[in-house]
């Protein structure tokens, strides 16, 4: 059997296949255990990696300010030389030097980096807030903001689901080991 | 920009050379049981348990945790519950673990398997992750010992009564129609769990479901499926539709029994626009103080909002039904459909196998004709 590359099923795990790629990576999927684990791992790195979007320990906010409070000085102070110099003449350029270019240079720079840096990162236009429920390849998820907690079925392949309205769900299945009916419930609050 | 670029290296580097760390049992698991509990603790084993650091999270495996459990009463147990929490993880969200149709007699013992896993931040704090605690054991004359925060005593007296009801079918089998008769049912039955239609179902509470391009919202009318014997008559119910999502079902029911009924659960099939039909969810009386009187009338509802798919893809909801599958008298006592109730409204194809059905089947597929007969003669 070939398997998808790693980047075909990071893809898939993030929804931004194409359609025919999904088509086949979920036909692919369906009887391949060891990918749908790739497919998982990778889904909770995502969920992981979300978190590094809200870094709180770097006020960046503080940083443009001084940046821009120090740049704003130094134009100043530069403004209080020039105007001990005679007024300009005609015919002279309408900036007076080099320094000056170089300072509206950094400006825009300065202004165009602290609107990327402090850009609001887009929420997936599907994703969910309260709690949420879903089965997935090793078992029952249930996920509130970034955190999760997931009731697994080990190996066994046979796994019946189902939902219940009060927010709960529920997966069933016989234990391969013990042969016992085993019933994994996980309910949201 | 370059900073934030260098910290996200950072995070990705440590993510890539991430090191499982082992979790050791005093400090991770609480395991609580009563000090009266027919049921007590033989040994506990965290088998290959670990934890991963994931950036700023780290994710905690409690796999093959293995409880060794000893029937320390003098009643044969049907069915045990235990309830799993990590609270700091998921605060008001819990799990369980169910073991049913068991036959344990005194002093037996049985494992019972949880594997776990939690994504959770990386900074640790004091205290176990996961705290087990026992919620209920239904013993074989349907007596119950436990907190019962789970309503575990229902929902197993539910699965025993379909276990008894399902051992009486392939044993009326058995008897009629001899050894390849009861082949041919298990076979049947297998089949039919095979072709079951199956729709993946996310349940969603605190909020619907966001998003751009949500299909228009309508209130759309349960049809009703009537079993003769029920207790319960189902008489009007809505839910909110739109596209592949549905919430808030609200049923109406009449008691038409001659005993009082204090919890009643709805069956909810939806159908999609090819005329397909599947089991959506359970819906469960959300009113813990419910209680009907004979004659009376009383509302099912629920608030949670569900999505439907299937291969990845929306399900648009043509139609639903609803029937009654389940209802509690004021007494403890539980109503539950029979054989042919499901047989006569084509349910049996629809609905998943009983846990004991299931128990059955797979034990003739992995162990044949001989090994289910033995099974089934083990139980009066």
């Amino acid at each position: 059997m070939k398997h998808p590359s790693e980047a075909t099923l990071a893809l898939y795990a993030g929804g931004d296949l194409h359609a025919l790629g999904r088509w086949r990576t979920e036909h692919h999927l369906a009887g391949c255990e060891s990918c749908r684990l790739v497919v998982e791992e990778f889904g909770a790195l995502r969920g992981a990696m979300g978190e590094l979007r809200d870094m709180p320990e770097i006020a960046w906010n503080r940083v443009a300010a001084e940046m821009k409070a120090n740049i704003r000085l130094g134009l100043e102070a530069g403004e209080c030389v020039r105007n001990a110099e005679p007024d300009s003449v005609p015919g002279q350029p309408v900036f007076p030097g080099w320094r000056a270019l170089v300072a509206c240079v950094s400006m825009v720079a300065l202004v165009t980096a602290g609107f990327l840096l402090e850009r609001t990162t887009p929420q997936n236009a599907a994703s969910v807030e309260g709690t949420v429920l879903r089965a997935t390849a090793n078992g029952i998820e249930l996920r509130q903001g970034e955190q999760t907690l997931t009731l697994l079925h080990g190996r066994t392949q046979e796994v019946l689901y189902s939902a219940g309205a009060g927010g709960s769900m529920r997966a069933r299945y016989v234990d391969a080991d013990t042969g016992y009916v085993t019933i994994n419930n996980v309910y949201g609050q | 920009m370059g900073s934030k670029f260098a910290i996200l290296s950072v995070a990705g580097l440590l993510t890539l050379g991430a090191q499982e760390l082992p979790l050791d049992l005093q400090n991770s698991v609480k395991i609580d049981l009563p000090s009266n509990s027919p049921v007590t603790l033989l040994s506990a084993n965290l088998g290959g348990s670990h934890a991963t650091p994931r950036g700023s999270a780290m994710v905690v495996d409690l796999q093959q945790m293995v409880l060794s459990l000893r029937n320390a009463g003098d009643k044969h147990i049907r069915g045990v519950t235990l309830l799993v929490t990590a609270q700091e993880v998921t605060p008001g969200g819990r799990g369980s673990v169910t073991l049913a149709s068991l036959d344990v007699p005194p002093g037996g013992a049985f494992p019972v398997h949880i594997d776990l896993r939690l994504l959770r931040p990386a900074q640790l704090t004091a205290g176990p992750l996961v705290q087990v605690s026992l919620d209920g054991v239904l013993f074989g004359d349907l007596s119950f010992y436990g907190p019962n925060r789970l309503d575990s005593r229902r929902a197993m007296t539910a699965w025993e009564l379909e276990a008894q009801r399902d051992r009486r079918y392939f044993k009326t089998i058995l008897s009629q129609r001899g050894p390849e008769g009861l082949r041919s049912s298990a076979l049947e039955s297998l089949v039919r769990q095979a072709e079951r239609p199956r729709l993946d179902v996310q349940v969603v509470r605190g909020r619907s479901v966001s998003a751009a391009g949500v299909a228009p919202e309508h209130v759309a009318k349960f049809a009703f499926l009537e079993f003769p014997d029920s207790p319960v008559k189902p008489v009007e119910g809505w839910a909110q539709l739109a596209g592949s999502e549905a919430r808030s079902p609200r049923i109406q029911v009449e008691n038409r029994s001659g005993r009082s009924v204090r919890y009643v659960e709805i069956g909810w099939l939806v159908k999609d626009s090819q005329g397909r039909e599947f089991m959506a969810a359970s819906v469960p009386a959300g009113d813990p103080d419910l209680y009907l009187p004979p004659g009376r009338s009383g509302r099912v509802l629920q608030d949670a909002a569900l999505k439907f798919s299937r291969g990845g893809q929306p399900v648009n909801i043509a139609g639903m039904t609803a029937f009654v599958s389940q209802v509690e008298f004021a007494d403890g006592q539980v109503w539950i459909p029979n054989r042919e109730s499901l047989a006569g409204a084509r349910l049996l194809g629809v609905l998943a196998p009983s846990p004991e059905e299931q128990r059955l089947t797979d034990l003739y597929r992995k162990k044949g004709l001989d090994a289910l007969i033995r099974e089934l003669q083990k139980f009066e």
